[in-house]
């Protein structure tokens, strides 16, 4: 079964080198790249400085000293084949002013009115799927076909703090001011990240998330 | 406690040591100092661990007081480096009494220079470092003028034997290397030769996040959206736009654009000292597959 170019087929882990202490490996479908990372870090945390969960993906980066090999890796893969991640049992209401600098445009694009938009945006049930870009930076998915949209050609230097954006089939909340090239559609005041807390992210894979409008 | 005080602060001073690492599951980047050769040298000069926090300055000038005798080095950007007015070379450890003056001025080639503190600068470590990341705003917070900074107990000083440290200058016209990444195959194969061939442009768009290069025109065979991955420091990614970008300490965890290549050690820290306007070279080759950990299973592109 041949599921893109890249050679992710079922069954078929493709590793690729990225420099000499890192790879990123396509996991095939069934593979969860959760509980592929959170198999790594319980089993062979002493080998690994950082696991970085994607939506296909895992991107390792090893120790000096790490002996793990690629094969090792496929072979727990194997292992998770099938295996779905849990649940949470949490659930996360946030309050969107709906607002952004990209509304008039998301809605144009989507040939909707900016009511339809909020509608359809704020109807959804979300997941956090991973949490990646930045501190706190939850991928939600769930977001309606509709509003499925590309990023910026260009991303933005800088945007704000709480702002809800759209890129693709993902929604997300933006932490912290950054750069950033999704469709902001409104801003949220609610603090996703606080770097004292333990998990400092207020959104945790698997969490349930809630977009409630208010003015 | 000994300390000096931020009489001058350049436009950006932070507190930067080797990063942050194993928080990237919550979306916490590495951070540490951008150009990390010339932080591990600033404190082997000075007789610290490589991985004390030191102060990273972007551009200058910047003035400290110095409230106690201190030992200090400078790396990074060339500048002109003076105590109480009086020249001294960078790349050097330096003994300063209490009460000195230390004058570092605008650099002349680089952006980033270090000054490290026998003692190692002292703060509380966030989430297991003490840099400051500016993507997330972690850790100690930037400094200003009139800020105090705390230097850490002296330990046993390791005088180096180098009067000073033998630096090559930055180049004008520098080839940053590096090797092909996971999504070569996202650009048509003659923008992709074509890029090793011509000169890129460093933009306006710069700072500890990534540089902004110009004039790469590699030209994408897909227009679909790549699903986010994981990235590095000295991750080469292309925008829509067909902007280059190199991802330096400050990089987002995950990433929406294919990459292209991925920097080595030496280039990440070249990276780092770019200015705008800077012409450079990307030279990338296919990693070796017995580079290290054993045999692999290598798709290249």
């Amino acid at each position: 079964m041949d599921l893109g170019s890249e050679g992710r087929e079922h069954h078929l882990s493709v590793a690729h080198r990225l420099g000499p202490d890192a790879i990123l490996i396509d996991l095939p479908i069934g593979v969860s790249p959760r509980v592929l990372s959170q198999k790594l870090l319980d089993e062979q945390s002493n080998q690994l400085i950082e696991v970085v969960a994607g939506e296909t993906t895992i991107l390792i980066r090893f120790t000096d000293t790490s002996n793990l090999r690629i094969e090792d890796i496929f072979a727990m893969a194997e292992l998770i084949y099938g295996k779905l991640p849990e649940p949470s049992g949490r659930t996360v209401e946030v309050p969107v002013k709906y607002d952004g600098p990209d509304l008039e445009r998301v809605a144009n694009s989507c040939n909707m009115d900016i009511e339809e938009v909020v509608r359809f945006h704020t109807e959804a049930r979300y997941v956090v799927e991973f949490i990646g870009f930045a501190p706190g930076f939850g991928y939600l998915g769930g977001l309606n076909e509709r509003l499925h949209l590309p990023r910026l050609p260009s991303p933005r230097k800088a945007v704000p703090r709480g702002s809800v954006a759209i890129a693709d089939r993902f929604c997300s909340i933006y932490p912290s001011a950054s750069p950033g090239g999704w469709n902001i559609i409104g801003e949220t005041n609610l603090a996703m990240f606080d770097q004292n807390t333990d998990p400092p992210s207020l959104l945790r894979p698997g969490d349930e998330v809630l977009f409630k409008q208010c003015q | 406690m000994r300390s000096l005080s931020v009489i001058r602060a350049p436009k950006e001073l932070l507190i930067e040591d080797l990063g942050r690492h194993g928080f990237g599951r919550y979306g916490v980047t590495e951070a540490g100092a951008c150009d990390r050769g010339s932080l591990k040298l600033a404190n082997r000069l000075v007789g610290n661990p490589e991985s004390a926090p030191a102060l990273e300055m972007l551009l200058g000038p910047a003035e400290f007081l110095c409230h106690d005798n201190l030992i200090f080095a400078s790396t990074g950007a060339k500048l002109k480096l003076e105590v109480d007015g009086v020249q001294q070379p960078q790349n050097c450890a330096i003994y300063v009494k209490a009460g000195s003056k230390l004058e570092p001025s605008m650099p002349s080639r680089g952006v980033r220079s270090y000054l490290a503190l026998h003692g190692g600068v002292f703060v509380e470590p966030v989430l297991g470092s003490s840099s400051y990341d500016t993507l997330g705003q972690i850790g100690p917070k930037p400094l200003r003028s009139g800020d105090l900074i705390e230097v850490g107990p002296p330990t046993t000083f390791v005088q180096s034997e180098l009067a000073v440290a033998p630096v090559s200058e930055l180049a004008n016209h520098p080839t940053l290397r590096g090797w092909w990444g996971p999504r070569v195959s996202w650009f048509s194969a003659n923008s992709v030769a074509k890029l090793q061939t011509i000169s890129l442009r460093v933009t306006e768009r710069a700072n500890r996040v990534g540089v902004c290069l110009q004039g790469g025109d590699l030209v994408r065979t897909r227009d679909d959206e790549l699903p986010p991955e994981g990235v590095l420091r000295g991750s080469i990614q292309v925008t829509p736009a067909g902007d280059t970008v190199l991802f330096l300490a400050d990089h987002p965890v995950t990433g929406g654009y294919p990459t292209l290549g991925v920097l080595d050690t030496w280039s990440c820290d070249r990276a780092a000292q770019l200015r705008p306007g800077d012409i450079l070279r990307l030279q990338l080759r296919q990693c070796c597959a017995d580079a290290s950990h054993g045999a692999i299973e290598i798709k290249q592109g």
